[in-house]
């Protein structure tokens, strides 16, 4: 039977408990807001520019494509993927879904004779990874979602992966992140950044071909590296507001987990507090009976 | 078919601006160009330069707003416009003291960046940024 004064500091203690986690709910929630904002501000761009690139690209021979929006060769490449996790952790599953698909990818990338190199942005991947596959590590960002500067992201990801490319250290480049979907809901997202996807036009997309200034290829080799440093950042705002949701969600658990532990607990002290003081008075009259005996 | 073209600017942090009006003039690579509702499809590279809304009516006309840009693209079809650029700052946000700080860090970094970094033309772009709104301040006409 648990004594008395275990039972209080437990208490205190599941208490201290809910209410940390509960101002990380609400800090989350304020911070969810606005990153919520932003990544939903970063989506017509990148639509857009993904929709030019796209009407480009059905007007130039795939032979004569620039090597960023080139089909890749058959036969095993050099894949570079870049993973975008939290900096911190206490978020539920968002890290490690992120960090269970990735590895998935990799053993199947491996096993199909493919080279796999890893780009993180964010801490938590590269922390619990760094140990099985710190040989493919080539870059880890930290502290990028605190600042969300879209000129920051482009210097430091963007750029280097484009001069890794141009120098030929890869051949494809696939980034992996939890899409911001609500609140409550968060999608993990593959999505293939070099070369360019070009997807099939829908019918409502203007089709024939409009004038150029200068010329087709000069336009599209200025959209491709703007492309590429875009989605880059997109993917951090829809990560950094999917980090923020999962963890507001992951506390407001937490806090309901508690309050029923802190409940458990308090009958639990009441009931041995009762037993203790009925034992006294037992023990109190049946010293009263004997001499009165 | 309305008089009116709908524009849209988008930076990659939001939506600036989306409204109708029925003649934009922005800075294209090889010159400015002015566009009006019903114009031929078409797809241009800008420089940093400034971008006007609306119709001038006269040389002094102030219902025509003014906006510095960075660079960036346009895709033009007959009844919209999408300018995508990395910065536009409306003519009355102008700061100056900034833009003068702005240019003066951004001359530096080109000074000491060897042309073939691809740093350099990002701050290249910045210079250029900035000189087009000191233009505009000391009082221009585009």
């Amino acid at each position: 039977m648990a004594n008395l004064k275990h039972l209080r500091n437990r208490i205190r203690s599941v208490n201290n408990t809910r209410q940390i986690t509960k101002a990380m709910k609400m800090v989350s929630a304020a911070k969810l807001r606005r990153s919520q904002e932003r990544a939903l501000a970063t989506r017509p761009y990148s639509q857009r520019i993904r929709a030019m690139i796209n009407g480009i690209a059905a007007l130039i021979p795939a032979t004569g494509a620039p090597p960023l929006l080139a089909p890749v060769r058959e036969g095993p490449r050099k894949i570079h993927l870049v993973i975008y996790t939290a900096d911190r952790g206490l978020c539920g599953s968002f890290n490690s879904v992120v960090i269970r698909s990735t590895r998935a990818r990799i053993a199947q990338l491996t096993a199909q004779g493919h080279k796999v190199m890893l780009t993180f942005v964010g801490r938590k991947a590269h922390d619990v990874m760094k140990r099985q596959y710190g040989d493919l590590v080539r870059d880890v960002h930290v502290g990028l979602s605190r600042v969300l500067s879209f000129d920051l992201t482009e210097q430091q990801v963007a750029a280097k992966l484009l001069t890794d490319f141009s120098n030929g250290e890869f051949d494809e480049c696939h980034i992996v992140f939890n899409a911001f979907k609500s609140a409550m809901t968060q999608e993990l997202t593959w999505r293939q950044i070099i070369p360019a996807p070009i997807e099939p036009l829908g019918d409502d997309e203007p089709r024939g071909s409009p004038l150029f200034e200068p010329d087709e290829e000069t336009v599209l080799e200025a959209l491709l590296p703007r492309n590429i440093a875009v989605q880059v950042f997109q993917a951090l705002t829809e990560s950094n507001a999917a980090e923020h949701a999962a963890r507001m969600t992951a506390m407001d658990n937490a806090v309901r987990n508690a309050g029923e532990m802190l409940k458990k607990l308090s009958i639990t002290y009441n009931r041995t507090r009762q037993a203790a003081i009925t034992t006294e008075l037992m023990e109190i009259i049946g010293g009263s009976e004997s001499l009165k005996g | 078919m309305s008089i009116f073209i709908h524009l849209e600017v988008v930076t990659p942090e939001s939506v600036l601006i989306s409204e109708d009006t029925d003649l934009v003039t922005a800075p294209g690579v090889e010159g400015y160009f002015g566009v009006m509702a019903g114009h031929a499809p078409m797809v241009t590279l800008l420089k940093p330069g400034v971008m006007t809304i609306g119709f001038p009516v006269s040389p002094e006309d102030n219902k025509v707003k003014r906006y510095i840009i960075a660079g960036g693209y346009v895709e033009v079809l007959p009844e919209k416009v999408t300018i995508l650029t990395e910065r536009a700052v409306a003519r009355e946000d102008l700061d100056r003291q900034k833009i003068e700080l702005e240019l003066k860090e951004a001359q530096d970094k080109v000074c000491a960046i060897p042309s073939s970094d691809p740093q350099c033309a990002y701050w290249q772009n910045r210079v250029d940024f900035a000189n087009a709104c000191l233009g505009v301040l000391v009082g221009h006409k585009v």
